[in-house]
């Protein structure tokens, strides 16, 4: 579970937001979404240990992300899925050095796993035989979805996904949908940062609850499809 | 997954094309380092030219007779400083003279040979000194049958400090090519720290924390350089000790191939591979953070 | 007077005194006798006077013969020695030359060194030059191009030095040259001067022949006219003889008349009271035949001549009375002593006589002196006859020869 207490961000010589609490249970899909500047990413990178906020700490299963052990901190983001904005930071040229680099970071994905997996992955989100495919003639969905890929291949226990969905284009929504919640079926957990949920998601999720200029929608698993809400 | 990710030759998992060009580039470097420096360690610099070019020449009586200009000659040739005594009798060192001056008459008007025999005596490359020569001229001067002992007071220590002025340029550009080498190994890593930024920021982003990253890349060049530079070190040597034992004018100027396994050229060529290694690494982490400017 | 003359002379004083002693009052016959005698000896002592003088000319003559036969052996005893002594010059001569030529020869190939010696210096220095201007600057065996330079000098030196040698060994055969050239200029005037001073014996020399072919010529005339006197004294000796015997033979006859025994003479060993030597000195002349080797004729001595320190007392040698005491022509003054029984010692070259004609003599008694000489030393002539017989004076009487 990851937590969030009276967190606080200055950012341009302002206050963001200050005094926000979340609570991000496990097992689930969360939707996180808000306007534009309002601070996705940032709250995303904050959750994920990687930025510490300027107020309030974060707790994942009890344990301060920002106060507590760093190697703590360092094992929860190494352990954590990432799939941020820009889809593919400093892009390798291929798909393949994609997962490659992916499996860097899990310390157990040998190579013949790797290589084993990554088009049964890439196959999931609708890229089949994209492993040699190049980044840069890739199109922005693509590019999310093999990033997405590319991060299940450490089987994270949480994933971030910053503007996937948005990113990954209407036609892939509904793979995302059925993808994640497997995930949460899985046990993992999924938060999601967007400008807006699609409408077929927010009917499913329910109420959001409002945290300062986020709205938070808990999607609800195969059991509990049509109920949402923050747990 | 909470294991804490691997980062043991971490650019060789995400890049190996730039990895095997660099590292065949570096080796056949360290061949040409390792055959230089071994060479400068066996010829001292120029001090082997300099002691195959300098020699202390005792000129005999007239009327030392050859056995005794022998003798004396292995006496000389047990002074600590000597490498090699050889004495010459009045005809050698009458045709030595014609030959130097070819325009005069052999058939004199005399026809005597009015020059003496001699004892050209060579000092060793490592005891080529002021003070070892003057030790040298001393002994031999004390000796009844010497008239006079020539060991170019005038231009010795002119010709000393030539010969440590070219020693250390010859080390100097040695060391000019050991720092060209920390220099572009440093671009090097600079350029595959930025190609590899990318993979980087993801494992930065992943919690891999920049300077664990950046110990385990120097780690890994400072093994990698050690590797390659004792391979290459050796792989040079290697091929002097051939082109010793071939060319022998090669042997005068720098030594004898067996000098190639003494146990300080060894040592020399191990402590070499260790300062290559530190300067791989050294130029690993100034790369990354050459490379890494304003980055957390 | 020769001693050869001399003794010729002795016999025939002693025939003569013999007779006169022996027959001093014959008879008429004897008167003839004495007077054919006294012609004879008249004729003898004229004869004897000729002889006498070509003797001394001949003498003369054989003299200067001798002596210029002297010159002419010491002329050329000379000019041996000058023709020696011009050979060892002319020798000296041809040595010097030789040696002249050797010098100049010497001096030629000493120059001829030096000249060589000269160029090969100057070509070697240049040689040094042109080495060490080609290797200005750094050479590449600094210690091989010191020693090459050393040797250089040591090379230039020795030249140096075999150029002066050879310049003193040349000046020193200049010096040579020019003490053998004086050498052959005085030896030369030196032969020229011989060369005329044997010119100068060779003329004496024939000249000393000229004169010596002239004294022989002279030599032999004399020895001619001295044979011719000879031999009429030998013919005079005969007559003499004869009339000895013809005497002897009177006396023979006078006493058969007398009615008395022919008396044997007596001999000098039976005188009374014995003999002793009429002085003291050397027998120089001996009785009997001896050979006179300068005028190589033998002659026969009657008495012996006795040398003894002039002035000396010449003393009687036995018992006897003086039968004679006179000069006598060749032998100075001359005693006869008769001793009776026909023994008859005579005494010549005596200076002055201490007794009279008829005094008595004992043995040793003195009865003249010797005359005095220069030289110390005289000659006494003794003679001594037994029965008109001369005997050997030695063989009676002790006397040193």
């Amino acid at each position: 579970m990851i937590e969030g207490f009276r967190l606080g961000v200055y950012s341009r010589g302002a206050t963001l937001w200050d005094g926000l609490d979340f609570a991000f249970g496990d097992a689930a899909v969360w939707f996180v979404t808000g306007p534009p500047a309002s601070g996705k990413t940032l709250l995303l990178s904050i959750l994920r240990g990687e930025r510490r906020p300027d107020a309030g700490d974060v707790l994942v299963s009890g344990e301060s992300l920002y106060r507590g052990n760093a190697a703590l901190a360092r094992a929860w983001r190494a352990s954590c899925g990432h799939v941020p904005e820009q889809a593919i930071t400093g892009a390798p040229p291929t798909v393949g050095d994609l997962f490659r680099r992916s499996a860097l970071v899990g310390g157990a994905v040998r190579e013949t796993e790797r290589k084993e997996r990554t088009d049964g992955l890439l196959e999931m989100v609708g890229l089949r035989g994209a492993s040699t495919w190049r980044i840069s003639e890739m199109s922005i969905s693509e590019r999310v979805r093999a990033c997405l890929a590319a991060e299940l291949l450490r089987g994270p226990k949480i994933l971030f996904c910053d503007g996937v969905v948005a990113g990954a284009g209407v036609p892939s929504w509904e793979m995302l949908w059925g993808l994640f919640r497997a995930l949460a079926r899985e046990g993992n957990t999924v938060i999601l940062a967007e400008r807006r949920i699609p409408e077929r998601w927010a009917l499913a999720a329910g109420d959001p609850e409002p945290v300062g200029p986020f709205r938070v929608y808990r999607l609800p698993g195969p059991a509990a499809e049509g109920k949402g809400g923050p747990g | 997954m909470n294991e804490k990710p691997s980062l043991w030759w971490i650019d060789w998992r995400i890049s190996r094309g730039p990895i095997v060009r660099e590292s065949i580039g570096r080796f056949l470097f360290f061949c040409l380092l390792g055959f230089a420096l071994l060479s400068l360690l066996l010829s001292g610099g120029v001090s082997r030219i300099l002691a195959g070019r300098y020699a202390v020449t005792a000129v005999l009586r007239a009327e030392v007779p050859s056995g005794e200009g022998e003798g004396l000659a292995r006496k000389a040739a047990a002074l600590p400083p000597v490498r090699s005594a050889t004495y010459q009798d009045p005809e050698a060192a009458w045709k030595e003279f014609l030959r130097a001056y070819p325009g005069l008459d052999p058939l004199r008007g005399t026809g005597e040979n009015p020059l003496p025999g001699y004892i050209e005596i060579r000092i060793r490359p490592d005891r080529l000194t002021v003070k070892d020569v003057e030790l040298v001229a001393t002994a031999l001067r004390a000796v009844p049958q010497v008239e006079r002992v020539l060991a170019g007071e005038d231009w010795l220590p002119r010709l000393l400090l030539a010969g440590r002025l070219a020693s250390w340029a010859c080390w100097g550009v040695f060391g000019a090519f050991l720092a060209g080498f920390f220099l572009v190994g440093r671009l090097q890593e600079r350029a595959r720290a930025v190609a590899l930024a990318g993979d980087f920021a993801f494992l930065a982003e992943r919690g891999v924390s920049a300077g664990r990253l950046a110990f385990h890349r120097a780690s890994g060049a400072a093994l990698s350089g050690f590797l390659l530079a004792a391979v290459g070190t050796a792989a040079g040597g290697g091929v002097l000790f051939f082109s010793l034992r071939k060319y022998p004018i090669l042997e005068r100027v720098i030594g004898s191939p067996t000098d190639l396994l003494l146990p300080q050229t060894i040592a020399s060529a191990v402590l070499f591979s260790v300062g290559a290694a530190l300067l791989s690494g050294a130029a690993s982490l100034l790369g990354w953070r050459a490379a890494r400017p304003g980055r957390k | 007077m020769t001693r050869g003359t001399r003794r010729i002379l002795s016999a025939l004083l002693a025939a003569s005194v013999s007779l006169c002693v022996l027959f001093p009052a014959s008879a008429p016959a004897a008167r003839d006798i004495a007077a054919e005698l006294r012609k004879e000896r008249g004729r003898l002592l004229e004869m004897k006077a000729r002889e006498e003088k070509t003797a001394q000319e001949l003498t003369e003559a054989i003299r200067k013969e001798k002596q210029s036969k002297g010159r002419v052996g010491e002329l050329q005893e000379r000019l041996k020695r000058q023709k020696n002594l011009l050979s060892r010059i002319d020798r000296k001569v041809s040595a010097l030359n030789d040696r002249l030529e050797r010098a100049e020869k010497d001096v030629r190939e000493l120059e001829a060194a030096h000249g060589q010696a000269r160029t090969d210096l100057q070509r070697a220095e240049v040689v040094a030059f042109t080495v060490q201007k080609a290797e200005a600057g750094i050479p590449l065996h600094p210690s091989a191009r010191e020693r090459e330079r050393h040797f250089m000098r040591l090379y230039l030196e020795a030249d140096a030095e075999g150029i002066a040698r050879i310049t003193r060994a040349r000046e020193r055969k200049v010096e040579e040259l020019s003490g053998l050239e004086r050498q052959v200029a005085v030896t030369e005037r030196k032969m020229a001067r011989e060369k005329k001073v044997g010119d100068t014996l060779l003329s004496r020399q024939e000249e000393e022949r000229r004169r010596l072919s002239g004294i022989e010529r002279e030599k032999k005339r004399k020895e001619k006219e001295l044979k011719s006197l000879r031999a009429k004294i030998a013919r005079m000796e005969s007559v003499i003889s004869r009339v000895e015997r013809q005497v002897k033979e009177r006396e023979r006859r006078a006493r058969k008349a007398a009615g008395g025994k022919a008396t044997a003479p007596r001999q000098f060993a039976s005188l009374s009271g014995g003999l002793s030597a009429p002085l003291s000195g050397k027998v120089v002349s001996r009785f009997g035949r001896q050979h006179d080797t300068t005028f190589d004729v033998t002659i026969e001595n009657r008495g012996v001549e006795i040398e003894a320190a002039s002035g000396a007392s010449v003393k009687s040698v036995g018992q006897g009375e003086v039968a004679f005491a006179g000069a006598v022509s060749g032998f100075g003054n001359v005693l006869i002593v008769q001793h009776g029984g026909g023994l008859f010692s005579v005494y010549g070259r005596l200076e002055t006589f201490l007794v009279k004609q008829g005094e008595a003599v004992n043995k040793g008694s003195v009865v003249g002196r010797l005359p005095g000489s220069q030289s110390g030393k005289s000659v006494l002539y003794l003679e001594l006859r037994a029965g008109g017989t001369a005997i050997d004076p030695t063989s009676v009487i002790p006397l040193d020869r």
